[in-house]
């Protein structure tokens, strides 16, 4: 190769690692945009203005200089329902979006998701007892924080029955998760079975919803998430090493069993915390990674940040459809990602692939 | 740096390897010659710590395998593995980057090391939709990327052409005279004859023989080694192996 070409070469290397983060910018531009326009969405309307108002009046400093034209139920409506469930979307499309990334990764395997690991089951099982059993230890967010324990748990006794002399082999991750999640889905039938009026909470749950998202349960939650999402991307290249195989990984010096530990622990976290606040919500975790990667391309520097964000504007956006679908019902999120979200993203899919994409 | 295996045995079901004693020399050629499932891609792995002996040890630069921490192993040795994985999506950069996880990555280097395999042009494709033996040559550029003292390859010339296939044992030969110490798997007799320093030759776990590729790699051996009886030929870059089938 020569000089001139050397360095044509090298300009066209250039301009495409600059378009990556032309995209990343992009995608956050789109999601700052979905979080603002969808303060519109419910089944009170309120004015551009007022609502331009309300948001002035929430930045220190700047609120003493917006003028006050809204009422004080127009306030109530943004602040106290809308923006807790938009912004508990942001960080629970998020969370499911990244630890979908670090998942796959681990696994190799691009069918997998958090909850493979027992997150669902667990966190099922927490929340649905605490239904059945009418517990109140922790007060009014009893419900979350055994939905959280649970889910937590049922990781770790996943985790610990796959550990194999010091190492986790993927697929006995894999098939540990699966059975395990049987086993406690097996017990949350069991109760629901056995508490058949209360089966209609349950099943609320189990289907997920933002709706009941408000300031107090989401700051922890977003902290935790923005903690573990952290935490996961500064794996990047580790997992982007265990994606050709641990042999390997390790072989160009990577801690494959830390790794591991890591980031499962991260997931398990993140998501156990999302998903206690929401309840069940598939399709993010399994789908925004491939997406991603059909957008970027495969390395996590890349994928990490963009799974999270795209999940987070896939959730904002199912959720306005669950809001503003049937005027004065709230549907259930999980039957939005289905009925709309799979068809939509099947044909993005085969669009973006152009036949080239292989697992 | 050296290789040393000390009394070496390692079972699995039905598969036991070994005893193997042997010490590999820095700045040499070794490879491990047998039939499909002698033993030595699970002598490789041995080597590297992949794999624990169930007697015996390794060690490498008079360091234990068993003690060393991956960091310090990927200072020490790169391996090219017999199989290669599809990892999603990524670009042959990508799988650059990941060889480069250790030393850090630079883009000259990483040029340098692809362009040494002729595959320079090809760093920003998907690596899933290169053909078998671009692949292969990806995962030697890698290994050179990598940068060890000690380079472990399995079948680094699978799935090469006869060109490609000359490309690499160039390649091989340049690293072993710039002090690289080299073990490798091979199938072709007369590649290991015209390259390797040392000869390691198995059959069904066992050692057939080890030593000095003149001493070692003979008919005799060979016979021993495969179910096809040997003879030698002159040719113009000297003597060949030919087998024949039995009876
Ligand atoms: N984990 C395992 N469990 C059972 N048998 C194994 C295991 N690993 C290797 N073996 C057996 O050990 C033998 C040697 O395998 P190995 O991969 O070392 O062969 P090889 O000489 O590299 O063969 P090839 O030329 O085909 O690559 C094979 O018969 C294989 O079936
Ligand atoms: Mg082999």
């Amino acid at each position: 190769m020569n000089v001139t070409e050397n360095e044509r070469v090298k300009a066209f290397v250039q301009r495409r690692r600059e378009m990556k983060y032309i995209w990343i910018g992009f995608l956050f531009l789109l999601l700052i945009i979905t979080i603002l326009l969808s303060d519109f969405v419910g089944s009170v309307r309120i004015p551009i203005l007022n609502l331009l108002e309300i948001y002035g009046s929430q930045i220190p400093f700047l609120s003493n200089f917006v003028p006050h034209g809204y009422t004080l139920a127009q306030e109530q409506i943004i602040v106290q329902l809308r923006e807790p469930e938009i912004l508990g979307g942001v960080v629970i499309g998020a969370s499911l979006g990244i630890g979908g990334a670090a998942i796959q990764s681990i696994f190799r395997n691009p069918i997998t998701e958090p909850y493979i690991i027992g997150l669902s089951s667990g966190a099922s099982l927490g929340a649905v007892s605490s239904i059945v059993l009418g517990l109140t230890i922790f007060g009014i967010y009893t419900q979350q924080i055994t939905a959280f324990i649970f889910g937590l748990s049922i990781v770790f006794i996943v985790y610990f029955f796959a550990l194999k002399g010091g190492r986790i082999h993927p697929t006995y991750l894999l098939l540990t998760g699966v059975a395990v999640s049987f086993f406690v889905s097996a017990l949350v039938a069991l109760l629901l079975f056995t508490n058949i009026n209360l089966q209609g909470e349950a099943f609320f749950w189990l289907l997920g919803s933002l709706e009941n998202i408000n300031w107090t349960v989401l700051y922890p939650v977003a902290i935790v998430v923005l903690i573990t999402s952290y935490a996961i991307y500064l794996q990047h290249r580790e997992l982007d090493a265990i994606q050709m195989g641990d042999m390997h990984a390790r072989s160009v010096g990577v801690n494959v069993e830390r790794t591991k530990r890591i980031t499962i622990f991260m997931v398990a976290l993140g998501v156990s915390a999302s998903v206690s606040i929401s309840g069940l919500i598939g399709f993010v975790g399994l789908v925004m990674p491939h997406l991603s990667r059909m957008l970027l391309g495969g390395s996590n520097k890349h994928v990490i940040p963009a799974s999270g964000i795209l999940g987070a504007i896939f959730l904002i956006c199912a959720d306005d459809i669950a809001r503003g679908i049937v005027p004065g019902i709230v549907v259930p999120i999980g039957i939005v990602t289905g009925i709309i979200g799979v068809p939509f993203l099947m044909y993005f899919m085969r669009k973006l692939t152009g036949g080239k994409y292989e697992g | 740096m050296k290789v040393e295996l000390e009394d070496v045995t390692f079972r699995v079901s039905s598969f036991s390897l070994g005893p193997l004693d042997f010490s590999v020399e820095e700045g040499t050629i070794t490879a491990i010659i047998g039939k499909n499932g002698s033993g030595k891609s699970t002598t490789l792995k041995l080597i590297h710590g992949d794999l624990k002996p169930n007697t015996g040890s390794v060690s490498i630069d008079s360091s234990k395998v068993s003690s060393l921490s991956s960091a310090e192993l990927a200072e020490k040795t790169s391996f090219v593995w017999q199989e290669i994985y599809n990892p999603m999506s990524f670009s042959v950069r990508d799988v650059m980057n990941v060889s480069g996880y250790k030393r850090g990555n630079d883009e000259d280097s990483m040029g340098e090391a692809l362009e040494s395999v002729g595959l320079s042009s090809l760093i920003d494709m998907d690596f899933s939709v290169l053909s078998g033996g671009e692949r292969r040559l990806v995962t030697v550029a890698a290994a050179i990327y990598q940068d060890s003292e000690i380079m472990i390859m399995d079948e680094p010339t699978n799935f090469l052409d006869i060109d490609n296939q000359i490309v690499v044992y160039k390649l091989l030969k340049r690293l072993r005279d710039a002090g690289k110490t080299l073990i490798l798997t091979m199938h072709d007799l007369d590649a290991v004859h015209n390259l390797a320093d040392s000869v390691l030759i198995l059959r069904g776990g066992r050692k057939v023989a080890w030593g000095s590729t003149s001493s070692t790699l003979n008919i005799e051996n060979l016979n021993k080694a495969f179910n096809v009886s040997f003879h030698s030929y002159d040719t113009v870059n000297g003597s060949a192996f030919a087998g024949s089938y039995k009876g």
